[in-house]
């Protein structure tokens, strides 16, 4: 999956640089999966300082 | 005038001294240059030490105050610089390899702020490279260490801002904090660092990691000196006023789920003790919760990791083999997140934004761990240091990181210190531009111990 996503980005990845990015693009897709779950279907990405 | 010998005056002391002509500019800049000179070969705080144009400007300083004209708060007060700051005509290293050094044409907005209340720019401090990283290990200018005990990361990523002030090179230094950078390296050395509100402080002229999450901060002995190297920076010079009026009735909370789980038996022990003596002294402690507080680091890493390869990818592209591998490895991830990826972490952040800001309604500060555990052995080797690299940042930022992702003023104070002599910090966490209260707990808690005032053995 990452030499293939590389690839369509346009991104250069030895199979040196493959080897060590992977554990990190793993752990990364593992944490998007977990914010997923949280109650964000009505959540907008801005942010704002409020008390209220 | 006498000759200036005290490392470790805060940065109060030293300004008043030198207004009143006690000492003057160009000793007390001479005075630290031969500390730093003496010292430094065995801690690596400094990148770049910068006598010429300290005592330059130091001369320009006791002039004027010969002249008797009102002078800034900050007279004649030495500060160290995170090199990532812009210095006109110094080279920004950023900790990284010389293809990546920037040549400024004008300081930093932060630094016009100190020069113009009096400060003497006294050198730029190392960093993890590009201050992707806690350790400070870096592969292009040789490890930072911790004067607590040299063979012990000084945590990071403004490492080097941390040890300046706390081996007495300088009485106040700059650092930035996109995770923590500020607060860790404070707390594993035994000194004051401040995260103000996001946006308060000016970034122009600092080199980004995370546009999003970035902040500029002062490292310093005393919160009262952090509060006053604020006031200059967020040209706030209200924040003063507030610091004196005690905390007796003040709401603290203790948020017990994720920031006091998973803790270093001495670090919880000096934490909950801090805690006490607020306790003792009229703070009121109030129940806090804060339910998803354990996501909060996986979407702080998400936005981190995007918007920081967002940043160096044309570097990436074209000179990869020239960053360190760990930061590399960071940056790599990064690109194979879609914008669907990262807007998922904003939405997040929205709503764990106002989880924070719900708590604080019922508490006027939180009260938190800074790090997890003391500061660890320096791992050398590549492989191995980037391993550890990659993990420490995980375990050594997640007290600290939700309150990038929020923009909240966090306060790292000193607590404590393991049976080891290492040192311990307490982070102080307050509403969104209440950075005011924020100091004024860490100056009430200053007043109360004196672990701010403990030097390491050099």
């Amino acid at each position: 999956m990452v030499e293939s996503v590389a690839r369509t980005r346009g991104y250069v990845f030895s199979p040196e640089r493959v080897a060590a990015v992977v554990p990190e693009v793993r752990r990364l897709q593992e944490l998007v999966r977990r914010l997923r779950e949280l109650p964000i279907d009505d959540e907008g990405p801005a942010v704002r300082f409020s008390l209220t | 005038v006498s000759t200036f010998d005290e490392p470790f005056a805060t940065a109060q002391e030293i300004a008043t001294r030198v207004r009143s002509q006690q000492s003057t500019a160009v000793d007390v800049v001479e005075a630290f240059l031969a500390r730093i000179a003496k010292h430094d070969r065995q801690l690596n705080s400094f990148i770049r030490v910068m006598p010429d144009t300290a005592l330059e400007a130091a001369r320009r300083v006791d002039a004027i105050v010969r002249t008797r004209k009102p002078m800034g708060p900050l007279t004649g007060v030495p500060v160290a610089l995170k090199d990532l700051i812009d210095v006109v005509g110094v080279p920004t290293t950023a900790g990284a390899h010389r293809l990546f050094h920037r040549s400024p044409t004008a300081d930093a907005s932060v630094v016009v702020r100190l020069r113009a209340a009096g400060a003497v720019i006294i050198g730029k401090t190392g960093l993890h490279e590009f201050a992707y990283g806690v350790t400070n290990i870096n592969p292009h200018t040789g490890p930072v260490r911790n004067p607590w005990d040299p063979a012990r990361i000084p945590g990071g990523s403004s490492g080097g801002s941390a040890v300046a002030v706390a081996a007495g090179f300088a009485p106040a230094a700059l650092g930035t904090d996109t995770g923590g950078s500020i607060r860790i390296p404070a707390a594993l050395c035994g000194v004051t660092g401040f995260k103000p509100t996001y946006g308060r402080v000016p970034v122009s002229g600092v080199v980004p990691l995370s546009w999003t999450l970035d902040h500029v901060g002062p490292l310093t002995h005393t919160a009262a000196d952090a509060a006053v190297l604020f006031s200059v920076l967020a040209d706030a010079p209200e924040v003063g006023r507030e610091l004196s009026q005690g905390i007796a009735g003040l709401r603290v909370g203790v948020p017990e789920a994720f920031f006091w789980e998973e803790l270093h038996p001495e670090v919880e022990a000096a934490c909950r003790a801090a805690v006490q003596v607020l306790t003792e002294a009229g703070a009121v402690l109030r129940p806090v919760s804060i339910p998803h507080a354990a996501e909060a680091g996986a979407a702080a890493a998400l936005v981190l990791a995007a918007e920081a390869s967002a940043y160096h990818e044309r570097h990436l592209q074209d000179h990869g083999d020239a960053y360190g591998e760990d930061v590399r490895v960071r940056l790599d991830r990064g690109l194979f997140l879609s914008a669907a990826d990262y807007l998922v972490a904003q939405r997040a952040r929205a709503f764990l934004t106002r989880e924070v800001l719900n708590a604080l309604t019922s508490v006027d500060v939180l009260l938190v761990p800074s790090t997890p555990a003391p500061a660890v052995p320096i791992v050398e080797g590549t492989t191995e240091a980037a391993r550890a690299s990659l993990a420490m940042s995980v375990q050594y930022t997640r007290c600290t990181n939700p309150f990038n992702l929020t923009g909240l003023p966090a306060l790292s104070v000193p607590c404590g210190a393991t049976r080891d002599g290492l040192p311990v910090g307490l982070q102080i966490v307050g509403r969104p531009f209440e950075d005011g209260t924020v100091l004024r707990v860490g100056c009430a808690y200053q007043r109360l111990t004196d672990w701010h005032t403990r030097r390491p053995p050099i």
